[in-house]
């Protein structure tokens, strides 16, 4: 690669500054503070990227610009054309790096560190980059070890770090693992591993002890199931056992009952004793019922022989008469109503006489209709008369009030009145006020006429004085050349003429006539001045017609006054009229009032009235009579029957009493009817109890029969006879009952025939030693079923533990957490194992392979640049010696100080040259050949300038003058 | 309401009780939690099983452990059995390359689990709906010898009922690392015109094809990073025309890598930026997380630091219920090329088997480890490389 240009945008202190450096060997010279260190340092960061923190260089970033990076212009050696390296600040720290080809493309930066074959800045640095402080550096310390250390880190290609690597990773291998060790983690865990192993060994044996577990619980269980069977079994024939005990004593029973019923059946009716004793029971009572009745029939007989029977004439008679008390009681009755009417009738006769004011009554008095209509039509006739006053005196009245309402108008209006002459006046000013108006019309017409007049005089008037204007002016001026042209004569009278004319013209001018207009002026004023006067001396402010009006209306006022005054003397003699007619029909009615006798207090309206009270008194005077007379009629009819029933009722002992006959004759009529009902009533009872007596014997008949079949059936002599077999009866169904019910019970419990005889013929002893025997065997039983239980209840137990029990899983899961922990470890270790062998590797392969070549190119050069006076560099295991050409051998230290720095060049060349194949970059020498004589230098520069393939940048500040100046490039001008 | 004839959930790899890998040592709570969460994602699929009434459960292999084989996973088992017993559910279970026939089970199944036998066999089931279903399938006898008994699988010629064929194998596509044991393309499976093939052992779930549906429904509750994302089962239904599958994840603990962008590598910085992004993620339940945080700086962070962060990282989960737990924590830094050091050694040697294969013997010679390591033939340098490079780069942050 090869830098064509440098163009600096900001570096430290250089800016905007542009370089080309287009040749293979590039002198670039200048003065201290130059800025050649910054620029070598700008040539690394554009390549490498800006200085970072972790290196000991200061990144340079310009105080004074905001640019910070370049551009670099290289060639690189696959013919591509040059390459454009941009880095300017970014968001790395190490910049932001763009890459532009020739053919305008642009690519990355992985794209340059690939092509720069991965060298990192530091590498690059220490195999291409000399300088006089690391010349130094080395030749202080140039023991053998640290060149040889030194040649072996350029010859690791930058990896100066190796040692380090190599150490720290020997150091985390101790740490992670060591066969055989202790400590270490790896072994650690080892440890702890082991011991979970047999752990698990130890729960896998107990876990494989399982299968057997199952087995034994299943041999236990089926063998369990089996005892239990057994057990059941026993059981079964326990409760046997135990029931035929319980039922033992019935068996018996039944037996000894089967024995009992063998023989034939005893037979007695159906309820014999209850049939018989009721029989005997009904037979004796009937007995008894049968005495009873005959005694009461014969106490029944002497009562019917002690009543008598009255006769039916007598109880007809009676009961006739009976039929008559309401007649008579009726009677007595209406006597006491007709009684009460009279009375009340006598009442109201003397109230109505005090209505009318009558002290007696007075029957004579006429009070037919006649009467009464007279009177209706005199009441009528009076109302009128009255109703025909009152209209009257309210006429009268009326008008009165209208008579005064007239006279107050009339006053009001003669009041109002206007004077005649006052109306004349005014008569005269309106006349003189239409000839005013009518004289300004005329003036109006006289005006208009004038002004038209007046404008055409004025228009002939301008034309005349216009024409003799003109005549005067055209004399003058003939008048006036007359008078130049000196004829005094013409020009005098021309002249006069003119004048005339003038004169004229100022005297037709004067004024016209006016005096038409101001006459009939004049005249109107006086017109209007005569009216004011008049209005001032008189007052004529009111309108001629109201005055008028009112004139009429007092005239009308006056006549209606006067017709009102002849109205009211014709009502009044009307209203003395109907006074006489009034008192005249108040003396018919009083008449009337004494020819009825009643008080001639009574108001005439009441009149009426009393004539119908009068007739309602004579109406109940009549009725009073006739009241009387029926009344007589009903006392003579009642002492008729009085006399009548004394008779009768005496031969029956009764006392006639007019308040009580009839209660007599009820009592007596009931008394006699009781006599003849009780005499039937004992007739029906002896017949009836004739006929009981004679069913009762009847029955008593039957019952001795029905007791004798009885007997007969149960074949009995007698009535202990019959009783006893009925006993034997009884006893027998007994024994059936309770039989049958054992058998059905027997039945009902499984108890079958035969088995009832088997039992039957065993004894209760025998049967309880039975099933002792049985509840044995049974507690055998259990005993070997709880032993049983308990072993199966401990594997049930022991197979849960393993079935619950996650240990064993849970050792699994440690166990192989940890081993993979342990690789994990181991792969660190291994990783890191390879890569520490690689290093070694790598290391004695570089030892092997490449420095006898490195050394080679080394002595080459070192002969060269010596002249041939050193002409040989070995490398052994005592280190590194060099062969003078006498044949000595030198070891470095033995050298001179320029001779040493030779060496040491002479090897980094040959490192290059030897690296050729990896890295073709620049040199950069930044004035490492201080301490070299001129001839020297003259040969190192020969030699750079000749032999090295890189292009060479070398900065100097002492000008070597052999270099060609297009090859020098002198930065003091250039930075300032 | 969909109409379905036959309703059943398809599992496989339930790996019960099979111990989680991990290089951290954990405090006992997450411990505890890992041990269960196989137990405690079976739970919930019985559950889901029993309230969604299926008609069975199909378990296509690896049922158990080969390295935690116990009673208590078995006894586990039993009792769940005995629940969907108790449900009318039946069970066909075959056993996988991880619990092959020759490890007996120690107990005894309910009556209605069927376990396939080494030869292929068919069990026939009937549906709540009345259909009839057939499944075929087998189990393997030994763990590492098998044949590919494939073409035992009788052809479905009857044209009647839901034929189900059940599988545990590797298809012949398939990248995953899992040991390759009865490999099968899709025209084997196409060829015996079953409705529907329930495969096990990759423990990714995956469609293999549409028509007939064939899936592997992944395993029931990962176990170790490379087993991220939602497990669960797969609940089937539908008619011998089409049978639709859906996911119901059960994991109890979730895998998960996440990158975080970290500006700054202050240890303090980190721990907060760490402990916000943790409670982040905590509301979504317990998580076992790789970490990486990426650093676009110029920061690094100390081997010293990164043990001391991890520490308090991981003592902050401990005892906490919906613990984030970081398995592993890196960082990836964006700006640093140090790799460079070892990119002339990885030239020149990483061809250079013998030099891995010194490095492995300094272990694999000790009988003490040997036995815990894996197979060194699987060992690949390449990784060890990477890995002794960061481990390299870490040691020199110090």
């Amino acid at each position: 690669m090869k830098i064509l240009s440098l163009n600096i945008y900001g570096y430290g202190k250089i800016a905007e500054t542009e370089i080309k450096t287009p040749h293979q060997f590039v002198q670039i010279f200048g003065e201290n503070e130059a800025g050649k260190s910054t620029m070598q340092s700008f040539i690394h960061s554009v390549l490498f990227g800006f200085p970072t923190r972790k290196e000991a260089e200061p990144r340079r970033e310009p105080r004074m610009h905001n640019m910070y990076g370049g551009k670099l212009t290289v060639d690189f050696e696959d013919g591509g054309g040059p390459v454009e390296i941009e880095r300017v600040k970014g968001n790395r720290v190490q910049g932001d790096v763009k890459i532009y080809l020739d053919d305008g493309s642009s690519r990355s930066e992985e794209w340059l560190i690939r092509k720069m074959n991965f060298i990192d800045k530091r590498t690059y640095r220490s195999i291409f980059s000399f300088d006089v402080l690391g010349l130094q550096d080395i030749h202080k310390n140039m023991t053998e070890d640290k060149l040889q250390e030194y040649l072996l880190r350029a010859g690791a290609l930058g990896s100066h770090e190796y040692d380090e690597m190599l150490s720290a990773i020997d150091q985390e291998l101790k740490d992670l693992y060591k066969k055989n060790g202790i400590n270490p983690k790896i072994n650690q865990e080892l440890v702890e591993l082991r011991e979970i192993n047999e752990k698990i060994r130890k729960l896998e044996a107990e876990e494989s002890n399982y299968n057997h577990l199952t087995t034994e619980q299943m041999k236990y269980e089926e063998s369990l199931n089996a005892k239990r069977d057994a057990l059941n079994q026993l059981d079964t024939v326990r409760k046997q056992k135990m029931k035929e005990i319980m039922y033992h004593k019935d068996i018996k029973d039944w037996k000894a009952l089967e024995g009992v019923l063998n023989v034939a059946p005893p037979v007695f009716p159906e309820k014999g004793i209850e049939r018989y004793e009721s029989l005997k029971n009904g037979y004796e009572q009937a007995g008894k019922d049968i005495d009873l009745r005959l005694e009461k029939l014969k106490s029944l007989k002497g009562e019917i022989n002690r009543i008598e029977l009255p006769e039916t004439k007598d109880i007809e008679c009676l009961e006739s008469l009976k039929a008559r008390e309401p007649d008579i009681k009726q009677k007595n009755l209406e006597i006491t109503r007709l009684n009460h009417a009279i009375e009340n009738l006598e009442d109201e006769i003397v109230q109505l006489q005090k209505d009318i004011g009558w002290q007696d009554e007075h029957l004579e008095v006429d009070d037919s209709n006649i009467i009464r209509e007279s009177v209706q039509s005199l009441l009528a006739k009076l109302d009128e008369v009255t109703l025909e006053e009152q209209y009257l005196v309210r006429e009268i009245d009326h008008i009165k009030s209208d008579i005064r309402q007239l006279d107050q108008e009339i006053t009001a209006l003669e009041e109002a009145q206007i004077s005649d002459a006052r109306i004349r006046t005014k008569k005269e000013v309106l006349d003189k006020e239409i000839e005013l108006k009518e004289k300004g019309k005329m003036f109006q017409l006289i005006e208009k006429e004038y002004e038209r007049e007046k404008r055409e005089r004025n228009r002939s008037k301008r034309n005349q004085t216009t024409l003799i204007l003109g005549i005067s002016v055209v004399t003058l001026v003939i008048g006036i050349i007359y008078f130049i042209n000196s004829a005094p004569g013409m020009g005098t009278v021309f002249t006069v003429i003119g004048a005339a004319a003038l004169l004229i013209l100022l005297l037709t001018n004067r004024e016209e006539e006016e005096n038409l207009r101001t006459d009939y002026e004049r005249e109107v004023a006086a017109l209007k001045d005569e009216i004011e006067q008049i209005k001032q001396g008189n007052d004529v402010d009111f309108d001629l017609n109201d005055a008028r009006d009112l004139k009429m209306d007092l005239r009308t006022q006056k006549s209606k006054r006067i017709s009102f005054n002849v109205k009211i003397e014709e009502l009044k003699e009307t209203l003395a009229m109907k006074e006489t007619e009034h008192d005249r029909l108040n003396t018919d009615l009083l008449e009337m009032k004494r020819k009825l006798k009643i008080n001639p207090e009574i108001e005439n309206k009441y009149i009426v009235d009393a004539i119908y009270t009068i007739r309602e008194i004579k109406q109940k005077r009549n009725q009073i009579s006739r009241h009387s007379v029926e009344k007589d009629n009903i006392i003579r009819s009642l002492q008729d029957f009085k006399r009548e029933v004394k008779e009768d009722v005496s031969k029956f002992g009764i006392t006639y009493n007019d308040s009580a006959i009839f209660y007599d004759v009820n009592a007596k009529l009931t008394e006699l009817n009781e006599n003849i009902a009780n005499h039937d009533h004992l007739t029906d009872q002896i017949k009836l109890l004739e006929n009981e007596i004679s069913v009762m014997e009847e029955r008593v008949a039957s019952a001795v029969r029905e007791i004798n079949a009885l007997f007969d059936q149960a074949d009995a002599e007698n009535e202990d006879d019959y009783y006893y077999r009925a006993r034997r009866f009884e006893e027998y169904q007994d024994n059936l009952d309770r039989f049958k019910a054992l058998s059905a019970k027997l039945d009902e419990e499984l108890f079958d025939y035969d088995m009832r005889n088997d039992l039957a013929s065993l004894m209760l002893a025998d049967l309880k030693e039975e099933e002792a025997g049985i509840n044995r065997q049974i507690e055998r039983f259990n005993a070997l079923v709880q032993d049983e239980q308990k072993v199966l209840a401990e594997i049930n137990k022991e197979i849960d533990v393993l079935e619950s029990d996650g240990k064993l899983s849970e050792l699994n899961h440690e166990y192989e957490m940890r081993k993979s922990l342990i690789q994990g470890l181991s792969e660190d270790y291994l990783s890191l194992k390879y890569i520490q062998l690689l290093i070694e590797t790598h290391i004695k392969a570089i030892k092997d392979e490449r420095l006898p070549i490195v050394i080679e190119e080394a002595r080459s050069i070192f002969e060269f640049v010596t002249r041939g006076r050193y002409i040989n560099v070995i490398y052994d295991e005592q280190g590194i010696t060099v062969r003078h050409s006498n044949g000595q051998l030198f070891h470095p230290l033995e050298l001179s100080q320029s001779t040493k720095e030779m060496l040491y060049i002479s090897l980094r060349l040959s490192l290059i040259k030897a690296l050729q194949g990896y890295y073709q970059l620049p040199l950069i020498i930044d004035d490492a050949f201080v301490h070299f004589d001129k001839e020297r230098k003259k040969i190192i520069m020969d030699y750079l300038r000749s032999e090295v393939k890189d292009q060479v940048l070398y900065f100097t500040c002492n000008l070597d003058t052999a270099i060609p100046s297009n090859q020098t490039i002198r930065l003091k001008e250039k930075v300032k | 309401m969909v109409k379905f004839v036959v309703k059943f959930i398809h599992c496989a790899d339930l790996h019960l009780d099979s111990p989680f890998k991990s290089r951290q040592k954990m405090p006992k709570n997450i411990f505890d939690d890992l041990i269960s969460s196989t137990y405690k994602s079976v739970t919930r699929m019985i559950d889901a099983a029993i309230e969604e009434k299926v008609d069975f459960i199909i378990i296509a292999g690896d049922v158990f452990d080969k390295e935690n084989r116990t009673l208590k996973s078995e006894t586990f088992l039993k009792r769940q059995f005995e629940r969907l017993k108790n449900n009318g559910i039946f069970v066909y279970m075959l056993h996988g390359n991880h619990d092959p026939l020759t490890e007996n089970a120690k107990t005894k199944w309910p009556d209605n689990v069927s376990v396939f036998k080494e030869q292929v066999e068919t069990f026939e089931s009937v549906s709540s709906k009345g259909e009839r279903i057939f499944l075929h399938g087998f189990s393997y006898f030994l763990d590492d010898s098998y044949e590919n008994k494939l073409d035992d699988y009788p052809v479905n010629s009857l044209n009647e009922g839901i034929h189900i064929g059940i599988l545990h194998g590797t298809y012949s596509k398939s990248e995953h690392k899992q040991a390759r044991y009865t490999e099968f393309n899709l025209e084997n499976l196409n060829s015996k015109l079953y409705h529907y093939w329930a495969l096990g052992h990759i423990h990714v779930r995956e469609q293999l094809s549409d028509l007939p549906p064939i899936h592997y429904p992944g395993n029931i509750q990962g176990r170790n990073k490379n087993e991220y994302g939602d497990k669960g089962f797969l609940l089937v239904e539908g008619d011998e025309v089409f049978l639709g599958t859906t996911f119901v994840p059960v994991h109890e603990i979730n895998f998960a890598e996440y990158t975080l962008d970290m500006p700054t590598l202050d240890k303090h910085d980190v721990y907060q930026g760490i402990v916000e992004f943790k409670s982040r993620l905590r509301p979504a339940g317990k998580k076992i997380i790789q970490l990486t945080l990426h650093h676009e700086g110029d920061d690094e962070l100390s081997e010293a630091d990164y043990n001391e962060l991890l520490l308090l990282l991981h003592e902050d989960e401990q005892d906490v219920k919906d613990f984030i737990w970081i398995d592993a924590l890196s960082v990836d830094y964006v700006n640093q090329n140090q790799t460079a050091i070892l990119n002339d050694i990885k030239a020149s040697y990483s061809d250079n088997n013998e030099i891995f294969k010194e490095a492995l013997n300094s272990m694999y010679m000790d009988p003490k480890i040997n036995r815990l390591l894996p197979p060194m033939q699987d060992l690949k340098k390449e990784d060890y490389m990477k890995l002794g490079e960061e481990r390299l780069k870490m040691l020199m942050r110090k």
